[in-house]
């Protein structure tokens, strides 16, 4: 019962996570403003 | 299964494996060299730089973080003695009954660390037992390997190499690239034996993997929002120590990689776009320390934040 409720949990947060990630996505594509740095296999 | 299994002594078997395994016998035989006394190079370090001197909230800070890194190594050392238990082949055998001494040298000196810090350590998060305990609870090796030797190992190395770097306190500091040269021969367990696992791996049983990961991660990322303000009470950027922890992965992955370069199936983290996805992911959600945020990211990371702690309240639940 216990593994079932975290993972419901887990997923949850999953979705919320992405959802977040969506907006904060779009919100840089149109209004912009975040620092985006460069991928971090090419950074020092 | 058939014991004794008799075929570890048939010398056809012991050429192959040999010529598979080699590395792997080596990290047993490095770890027995580089092995250190925990209790005198904790005793000499507290001699050397005279105790440990902290303000009390820097001292806070250091016991929610390294309560995480505690009950991490206690984990770690009843996992790595599943793995020797349950690997067959003697090679990868020997390399996790050696990260099973590491192990145990790494909680019991920590605990001694953190027993000299004199502050109270609080309880786990609710994130970070979510993923102990499934990695305990799991009789999949594979699991095991990946979510343990793979993942939560990566993460330790890069948040020791951080924390020392931050020179946050000195004995801790000059602790930690011993446990860090550790943690990197355990990564080498996972990376060096995990793809004979992996190439064995079904589409379903591979989907399944791919989904562990994704809730280990995810679950990581929640726990780190969490204890935000201790890392920036520390002066640890959580973008910097990310961007690290991809860069460490890219290099796992590529150690993992089969001679024409194809990633093993069942693993995420190694797609080109998922890496894409994460490099966004750390900007947005771990912006770097003192930089200048707009406000609708200021607005959207301080819900995240608050949504955190919902998340770990409604873990502790089933804790």
């Amino acid at each position: 019962m216990r593994s079932i409720y975290r993972n419901v949990v887990a997923a949850g947060m999953f979705l919320v996570r992405m959802l977040m990630l969506g907006l904060m996505a779009l919100l840089q594509l149109t209004v912009g403003g975040a620092e985006i740095r460069p991928p971090a296999g090419t950074t020092a | 299964m058939a014991w004794p299994p008799y075929h570890l002594m048939a010398r056809d078997y012991l050429a192959e494996a040999k010529r598979k395994y080699e590395r792997l016998e080596r990290l047993y035989h490095v770890g027995h060299k580089q092995a250190w006394d925990g209790k005198q190079l904790l005793g000499d370090l507290l001699k050397k730089h005279g105790g440990i001197r902290l303000a009390p909230e820097k001292k806070k800070a250091l016991a929610e973080i390294f309560s995480t890194i505690l009950w991490g190594e206690l984990a770690a050392w009843s996992i790595s003695a599943d793995l020797a238990l349950q690997i067959e082949d003697t090679e990868a055998k020997m390399a996790a009954t050696s990260q099973v001494f590491d192990e145990a040298r790494h909680f019991y000196t920590l605990r001694d660390y953190l027993l000299a810090l004199d502050v109270e350590i609080p309880p786990l998060d609710g994130y970070t037992h979510t993923v102990l305990v499934e990695l305990l609870d799991t009789h999949r090796l594979v699991d095991k390997l990946l979510g343990m030797q793979l993942i939560v190992e990566s993460v330790a190395v890069t948040l020791f190499k951080t924390v020392a770097m931050a020179r946050v306190e000195p004995v801790l500091s000059d602790l930690m690239p011993y446990f860090e040269r550790d943690e990197a021969r355990h990564v080498g367990l996972g990376v060096l034996y995990l793809p004979k696992l992996l190439a064995t791996l079904g589409p379903i049983e591979a989907a399944r993997l791919k989904v562990m990961q994704l809730k280990i991660v995810t679950l990581i990322g929640w726990g780190t929002h969490l204890k935000k303000p201790y890392f920036e009470e520390l002066g640890i950027d959580n973008n910097d120590s990310f961007r690290r922890g991809m860069r460490l992965n890219r290099e796992v992955m590529d150690g993992m990689r089969s001679a024409d370069r194809e990633e093993p199936p069942g693993v995420l983290l190694g797609s080109a776009q998922a890496m894409r996805l994460n490099d966004w992911a750390i900007d947005l959600f771990f912006p770097r320390i003192g930089a200048e945020l707009p406000a609708w990211q200021r607005a959207i990371v301080g819900v995240v934040d608050g949504l955190s702690k919902v998340g770990d309240r409604a873990l502790r639940l089933a804790a």
